[in-house]
């Protein structure tokens, strides 16, 4: 790919460089200068071009420099968003340092604010807006990730896996449902996931905070909005763009004991004769470990460094009738795990264009192509390979070598297969050249990480396109007419094959066969009509229109299983078409729909630029797989004022408006929903047919399907509605020092009533759980944002920080319930639960409280209920897995062409529970021996190993393990440099940058485990508790960008 | 642009009503539930579904996750069995019922819980829907005399689930139609309120006539469901649980007095608890395990066996395979899913007094091993001196137990009785050839036995109780003998007497669900005294881990006993202090109700010791 990629690029070069030649026999003289703002400010990525002739042209700095060579006598225009254009003519002087005044008008700043934009100072709710200053550099692969740290109240959760797209809450956590990320919308097109978007592709980003801004969104907005606009061509000659980059992977952090380590726990645990007599059974010496002792480390086992690259490519331009922007973008993420096993292979292009075709009327179109391939490892989960890592014993080799190291299980099997029995399966024994994968001997863990990392062959696979086609039709002065189509069309297939296999336990006997093929089609239509209205001071804009959208979705899913089901096993037989006649086959199929409606409208008035304020109304109504004919319809408005202070004559009058130039005031509440909680019927009365069957007949086959009612969702409810959330937002903004200062503060207080509860009602009804509505969260917080930015001489730096606090508690729940619970960890026997209750945060931790240790040394619980016995009644609150309180922070420094990014991201008031610990010879978190009570350590402040044997022992449940969850990670440290314009003046090109990153390489925590940020990722029920998640690597990573 | 404006605005309100109906979507796979209920088929399937619940994931006889809540929780409550683990820790959810060390937290509890409480929905989704015992006692849509018969059968397994909850519970709801949807139901006072309800039940079912009736002891089809030999059984034993002997005798006796069932020959004892036997002549009720192919490999699955009931039971129930020399050839597929558990211990007094009870009866070496028999009759697949001579097999370093930490919570003898057979033993098989309980393609963790919930043994036994002090007592008498016969014990009681019975019931009914019960229900009428039973006994205090002297080396890597070491097996069994509470009388009788099913619903008051437990 790398030679591709440098071989297109080499025709690039030649191309420019002819091109660039031509224009060198004119009569021409460099140029150069600073362009800033009436702040004094650098205006980065201001056009500079030749008027008449766009190839000649540059983009400014983040100095706002720039060097250009230009025909003498050439009239040179300076163009950027938000400021008025500014023309010169070159005469003799070859510095032209040039201060572009704000656009007060049309081209001020503009937010995306859904269906239409606005003016950034005329806002009045909480928006978040992130422009290409905030996302340049950025290494992240995802979109979502790009968000990490920049905003406040945007909690961003990253999972290490390759292709595993980061999760954002925004404002807190509303719901008791798994399902509470916010609403997507790329170029207006609603999406599930921003996964399949480079950063580099984006343009900008707006997060849409309170309700009042996202109620243009109404039942799928109650979680925060994240509106995406990817790039646009803009006027002037093309601009092609090559950046690409290398990432190294590496994980560094070991948590889990070696031999010595945990021999010595064992032996607190159950004493160390049982130990010896264990070592006596199966340790032996193995020429592959110093003097023969062997001491695995299982982490070194499973994971290697690994390398990622990427690569993007982009053509944009345009003029004044048309744009366009084409861009290609590869990704090859091979993850941490050995071998090619966990990998995201995505090559994505977007092609993105406009065309005025009359004055009256715009079309344009985006869209996005996406070709992706992964493959996975299991994670956070029992038998998965990451907590099978965890598990191992540091006993246990990675590999046999030889017959005799076997488990006597695993021998028996291997001498019947080698003697050829028929009798059983023909199992394999996996490995590799350097042996068979090891198993321990000491307990039951199901096999080698790396046995199950090989057991099944699977892929899977896809392609998805995300467009949109608009029309824009001017029906008179200022109301324009915008029809939009947007579409998602989506195919993949997973293929899996399993052959028989024998490893002890967790041995498979048959071989399995299965394929799946998934796709989707989803449409939305929208139109909408935006009338705009300027009088003197008076500034009106109305927006109505209707949308409706379908998702359509289909699959078809074959498998076979059994003991001989293919003529052949080589890998070219590994399909269904092969599948032998008599051979079990599957089939299943199951077309879906959803559908929803929607009338919207939008009202912003402006006086004066002092005074503004903004109302939204929609209706949505949702299809019968949600809710019932009758309850469908909800409504959704809100309001919101600002107030520029700023403005008005008698601030002017008596404040120093360079000191203080921006002072604005601002209020909204809304209302919004959470659909996505709803699906499946669940108001609604039906008989399940043919779910599961009986054999009367004990005798002759020939079975009979049962029906019964359908209750796979719990009781019907036929009252159900959606959650709604009602949110009060009040922040104001400040500019100080001629805007070298920012300052925004929020406070929000948002309550989500109506929740969706899975109630318990007695069995005896049929079902043990109902849905109801009921129940208020309370999400309420501080958000402040400050920037400064400044320069001296070369040098300019910019500082961002960010902070938010969450405080989430649950007011109450639907009637009957006293306490809901969860218990994400019973698998592994911890009576630990998750709790959401009155009082509390959503999903606390619930366990008991540890006290410490008597003169025993055995461990004393609080006894709530002063019954004497530690029982469930005792279990109370002993921490959240959700943060209180999140931050970011961003330095950028540069210096001649030097330049440096540093950004970093944490949470902090959270709390993780471990789960990991289990019974016999299983390797656990080295802590737990490091803080144990034991003659070694007589001060530690955990149980001796030896009274807390088991996962259910109230230990593990309870506040002992619970460990701080905060971190800081620093998730950039970038140093880059350009070359000089001195330098490209002799080359087509017009920026070459190199750079260096280092990436989530350093984390500030005191988390004993392997990861605080992944430890609880993709689960809502369940966060807090570590079951071993694949954690975030460390990445190095080395780039290159260059523009033509 | 006039035409165009016009044109847009038209299309744009066109859509905008025409959309609404494309909201409307049917949901596939399901018939609206007013439709249903109208025909025999409906009847059938809702039958169907009612003998399913007793399997599914919570059913009474299937597999609630790793485990089978009623065969281990009834059991391991007992004083005869020992749970599983290779630790004091291990299996914890059930140890803790070994040693009364459990609380309403423990899901296992909630499992059995929910396993009956779903069986008796299932029951009154027939009752509700073809009678009027409904909430408003609405006439029903349709009958015929096939629902007549759906609703008996659903009457008795009702009332089946019911017993076992008074049993379990003492005082549990009567649930005696489908509830409303806001309705809770409503607790019995006690458990006699219960019994007695349940034995009218059964009276009712039976007098309707409408119940299938065994044809005959080879009659397997009435097995599978409930017949009139089964509500005989369970209003038989509901009466004798609520001291109406009068009443056991009458419907005890009338299942005796039809000839449908008879007690297998004394050889095939064995086969009672393995595929071998399923729809014997000793069966009253068992859900019948599916074994059709093509419902096993249906699409639900996704191509993978449905492993209903009996899943994981075969790992629980098996020796802890990592411990032995190799692998015994009765379970030799085991280690490939997950080797044995080690989770039906025999306790090693009672084996003692049964094997000199019973001697080498059929019946003893069905339910256990001896060392000699274990070591040498039985036969090792890692061995190649299954055929030969003794001495050779006294040196066969691939059987007995290889591990030096030996095997815990096991004493030595090997109870194997209700063990998955991949290979139905010779010891119990003579050589003839038997069907395994386990079908070759779905898993060698699968037992496909079914799980018997009532046999006539017990039958006989609960008559034989019934008959003490009456004028049928020869009849007892008459009962009692015929399962003492059959065992081959050779012990005939010329007496009918409590103790007899009690003695017999214990050898007779081992680990089948029966003990704990008994001995609460025998400690009610005085006969059994259970601070003695599980306190003063001391058979909880010690947990026993066996060993073989053949491997065993001491702590400096010498042999342990050299006269055995590498010579001739031989077990070592040494014994570790367990983590017990005592036996409480007057709360350890009953369970409490879990903490799941209290928090559903405010109304259900836990009773006895455990009213006043945990506040």
């Amino acid at each position: 790919m790398i030679k591709n990629l440098l071989r297109v690029t080499g025709i690039f070069l030649v191309l420019t460089t002819l091109l660039g030649g031509l224009s060198a026999y004119a009569q021409n003289k460099p140029i150069s200068g600073h362009v800033v703002d009436s702040q004094g400010n650098p205006v980065i990525d201001a056009y500079v071009t030749v008027v008449g002739n766009i190839r000649v042209s540059t983009i400014t700095s983040l100095d706002g420099s720039y060097a250009l060579i230009v025909p003498v006598g050439a009239r040179v225009s300076v163009e950027c968003i938000g400021y008025q254009t500014y023309t010169f003519t070159v005469g003799d002087r070859t510095v032209y340092d040039i201060v572009l005044e704000d656009d007060l008008e049309m081209l001020e700043a503009t937010v995306v604010i859904g269906y239409g934009s606005q003016r950034k100072s005329d806002l009045t709710g909480s928006v978040v807006n992130l422009q290409l200053e905030d996302l340049r550099n950025l290494s992240t692969t995802d979109a979502a990730g790009a968000l990490q740290g920049k905003a406040p109240g945007v909690h961003v959760i990253t999972n290490g896996s390759p292709g595993s797209g980061a999760d954002i809450r925004i404002r807190g956590y509303s719901s008791n449902g798994g399902d509470i990320a916010p609403l997507y919308i790329v170029d207006g097109l609603q999406v599930n996931s921003i996964q399949y978007l480079d950063p580099s592709m984006i343009m900008s980003i707006d997060i849409l905070k309170d309700a009042a801004s996202a109620a243009i969104y109404g039942a799928q907005a109650g979680n925060g909005v994240v509106l995406i606009t990817t790039k646009t061509g803009v006027d002037g000659r093309p601009v092609v763009t090559y950046k690409g980059k290398a990432t190294m992977q590496s994980f560094a952090r070991r948590p889990q004991m070696g031999r010595e380590d945990l021999l010595t726990y064992l032996g607190y645990e159950y004493g160390d004769a049982w130990v010896g007599k264990m070592l006596a059974d199966y340790d032996y010496d193995h020429p592959s470990y110093p003097n023969g002792v062997i001491d695995q480390d299982w982490i070194s086992a499973y994971i290697e460094p690994s390398w990622t690259q990427q690569h993007s490519l982009t053509l944009s331009g345009g003029n004044h009738s048309g744009h366009y922007y084409a861009s290609i973008n590869y990704l090859n993420e091979n993850g941490v795990v050995k071998g090619d096993k966990d990998v995201y292979k995505r090559i994505t292009a977007q092609i993105n264009a406009d065309y005025q075709i009359f004055r009256w009327l715009k079309i344009g179109s985006t869209a996005s192509l996406e070709r992706w391939d992964t493959k996975s490892v299991s994670q956070r989960g029992y038998s998965s390979s990451f907590e099978l890592m965890l598990l191992m014993d540091p006993l246990t080799p990675v590999y046999w070598t030889s017959v005799s190291e076997m488990s006597s299980a695993v021998r028996q099997m291997y001498d019947r297969v080698m003697a050829g029995d028929k009798t059983i399966p023909q199992y394999r024994f996996l490995g590799d050249n350097n042996g068979w994968f090891a198993n321990t001997k000491y307990s039951d863990t199901e096999g080698s990480p790396l046995a199950r990392r090989d057991a099944t062959d699977a892929t899977s696979s896809g392609f998805n396109i995300n467009g949109t086609l608009f029309a824009n039709v001017d029906l008179f002065r200022s109301l324009t007419f915008t029809t939009r189509f947007g579409y998602r069309i989506s195919q993949s297939m997973t293929h899996s094959y399993t052959a028989p296999f024998y490893i002890g336990r967790g041995s498979q006997d048959t071989y399995n066969l299965s394929a799946t093929s998934n796709q989707g089609f989803y449409f939305q239509w929208e139109n909408f009509i935006n009338y705009e209205l300027k009088r003197d001071k008076h500034d009106l804009t109305l927006m109505a229109g209707m949308s409706y959208r379908q998702d359509n979705a289909d699959n078809m899913t074959g498998g076979s299983t059994g003991l001989d089901i293919l003529p052949s096993y080589e890998s070219q037989f590994q399909y269904l078409s092969y599948i032998k006649g008599d051979a079990s086959k599957s089939l299943t199929n199951l077309p879906t729909r959803s559908a929803s409606l929607a009338y919207f409208g939008r009202l912003i008035y402006s006086y004066d630029n002092r005074y503004s304020i903004q109302a939204n109304f929609r209706a949505d109504a949702f299809d019968s797989s949600k809710l019932s004919p009758d309850k469908r319809w909800g409504y959704f408005p809100s309001v919101s004022a600002g107030w520029t202070i700023s403005n008005e004559p008698f601030f002017r009058d008596h404040v120093n408006t360079h000191t203080f130039n921006l002072l604005k005031l601002r209020g909204s509440w809304g209302r919004n929903g959470n659909i996505s909680v709803l699906s499946g019927y669940r108001y609604a009365n039906y008989i399940a047919v043919g779910n599961n069957w009986y054999q009367f007949d004990p005798e002759n086959a020939g079975s009979v399907f049962s029906s019964a009612p359908d209750y796979s969702n719990g009781l019907p409810n036929p009252n159900l509605t959606w959650e709604t959330s009602e949110q009060f937002d009040a922040g104001f903004d400040a500019g100080l020092f001629d805007n070298r200062l920012n300052v925004t503060v929020d406070y929000f207080n948002k309550q989500t009533k109506d929740l969706l509860f899975n109630v318990s009602v007695p069995i005896e009804r049929g079902a043990s759980s109902s849905t109801v509505n009921g129940g208020r969260v309370l999400n309420s917080g501080f958000e402040f944002d400050v920037q400064w930015k400044n320069s001296h001489r070369d040098f300019t730096y910019f500082v961002k920080a960010n902070f938010s606090t969450l405080h989430n508690e649950v007011l109450e729940l639907a009637a009957n319930a006293a306490r809901i619970t969860a218990s994400d960890a019973s698998s592994t026997n911890y009576k630990l639960q998750t709790a959401f209750e009155p009082g509390y945060p959503v999903w606390y931790l619930l366990g008991y409280v540890y006290e410490g240790l008597d003169s025993e040394g055995d461990p004393i619980y609080t006894d709530f209920n002063g019954d004497g016995t530690i029982s469930s009644d005792d279990m109370r609150f002993i921490g959240q897995g959700t943060p209180k309180f999140t931050y970011g922070l961003t330095l950028n420094m540069a210096w001649k062409g030097f330049d440096f990014t540093l950004y970093g991201a944490g949470i902090g008031g959270n709390s993780i529970v471990p789960v990991l610990h289990r019974t016999g010879f299983k390797n656990g978190l080295k802590v737990y021996l490091d803080q144990a009570n034991t003659d070694a350590n007589p001060d530690g402040p955990l149980p001796n190993p030896g009274k807390i044997v088991a996962p259910d022992n109230a230990f593990w449940s309870s506040s002992g393990n619970v460990f701080r969850g905060d971190y800081f990670r620093i998730k950039q440290m970038q140093l880059g440099y350009s070359l000089p314009d001195s330098f490209l003046r002799r080359t087509p090109l017009t920026e070459v940058r190199l750079y260096v990153s280092l990436d989530d390489f350093f984390t500030f925590t005191s988390y004993p485990g392997l990861d605080p940020e992944t430890a609880s990722t993709n689960n809502t029920t369940g966060t807090g508790l570590d079951w071993g998640s694949y954690p975030t690597m460390r990445k190095t990573i080395i780039g290159l960008n260059l523009t033509f | 642009m006039k035409k165009i404006l016009i044109s847009i605005l038209i299309g744009l309100s066109f859509t905008a009503v025409s959309c609404t109906s494309w909201l409307d979507i049917p949901k596939k796979g399901v018939i609206p539930e007013d439709e249903f209920y109208s025909s025999d088929a409906q009847a059938e399937a809702l039958l169907a579904n009612m003998y399913v619940s007793l399997q599914g994931a919570n059913g009474v006889a299937g597999s609630s996750g790793i485990y089978n809540p009623q065969l281990m929780i009834l059991n391991y409550s007992a004083d005869d069995v020992l749970a599983a683990g290779g630790n004091p820790e291990d299996h914890g959810e059930f140890r803790v019922f070994d040693e009364f060390r459990y609380d309403n937290a423990n899901s296992a509890l909630l499992n059995l819980y929910n396993g009956y409480a779903t069986g008796i929905y299932a029951a009154n989704l027939i009752i509700s829907h073809f009678t009027t015992e409904n909430v408003n006692g609405e006439e029903p849509y349709f009958t015929s005399d096939y629902t007549d018969q759906c609703v008996a059968e659903a009457r008795v397994m009702r009332a089946y689930l019911h017993m076992m909850m008074a049993l379990s519970w003492y005082a549990p709801n009567i649930v005696d139609r489908v509830l409303e949807v806001d309705e809770y139901p409503v607790q019995a006072t006690d458990q006699s309120q219960v019994l007695s309800w349940v034995i009218s039940e059964c009276d009712k079912a039976i007098k309707s006539g409408n119940l299938p009736e065994r044809k005959g002891p080879n009659d397997k089809l009435a097995t599978a469901r409930a017949s009139v030999g089964f509500a005989q059984f369970v209003a038989g034993k509901a009466a004798v649980f609520n001291n109406d002997m009068e009443k056991a005798r009458k419907y005890l006796g009338a299942l005796i007095e039809s000839g449908n069932y008879e007690l297998t020959p004394s050889e095939e004892y064995w086969t009672n608890f393995h595929v071998a036997g399923d729809g014997n002549s000793e069966k009253i009720f068992e859900p019948n395990f599916i074994e059709d192919a093509n419902f096993t490999y249906s699409s639900f699955a996704l191509g993978q066996p449905v492993w209903r009931g009996r899943w994981m039971v075969a790992n629980v129930l098996c020796w802890r395979l990592d411990n032995l020399a190799s692998t015994p050839t009765v379970c030799e597929k085991l280690p490939g899913s997950g080797g044995g558990w080690n989770g039906g211990a025999i306790q090693e007094d009672f084996a003692k007094k049964f094997l000199e009870h019973d001697g080498d009866s059929p019946r003893r070496r069905a339910c256990f091993l001896t060392e000699e028999e274990w070591l040498y009759e039985m036969d090792w697949s890692g061995s190649q001196f299954n055929d030969a001579l003794l001495i050779q097999k006294q040196r066969d370093p691939n059987r007995g137990i290889s591990s030096q930490s030996g095997v815990y919570s096991h004493g030595p003898y090997f109870e194997w009785k209700f063990m998955v057979y991949h290979n139905p033993p010779k010891i119990l098989t003579g050589g003839k050839s038997y069907p395994a309980d386990n079908i070759a393609s779905m898993g060698a963790n699968s037992n496909q036995t079914n799980f018997n919930l009532a046999r006539y043994a017990e039958a006989l036994l609960l008559y034989a109780e019934a008959c003490i002090g009456s004028s049928d007592a020869a009849k007892g008498l008459k009962a009692l003998r015929e399962v003492q016969t059959r065992s081959g014990s050779g012990k005939l009681s010329n007496k009918l007497t409590i103790e007899a019975v009690m003695e017999e019931k214990q050898y007779e009914m081992w680990f089948e669900c029966c003990r704990f019960h008994d001995l609460v229900h025998w400690a009610s009428r005085g006969f059994v005294d259970l601070n003695k039973v599980f306190n003063s006994s001391g058979i909880h205090e010690h947990v026993p881990t066996v060993s073989d002297a053949f491997f065993l080396l001491d702590e400096s890597g010498a042999p342990a006993y050299p006269k055995y070491y590498q010579k001739e097996h031989h077990l070592v069994t040494t014994y570790s202090r367990a983590v017990f509470d005592a036996f409480t009388i007057g709360r350890n009788e009953y369970f409490p109700f879990p903490r799941d099913v209290k928090a559903a619903n405010p109304y259900l008051e836990d009773v006895l010791g455990w009213s006043d437990y945990g506040d």
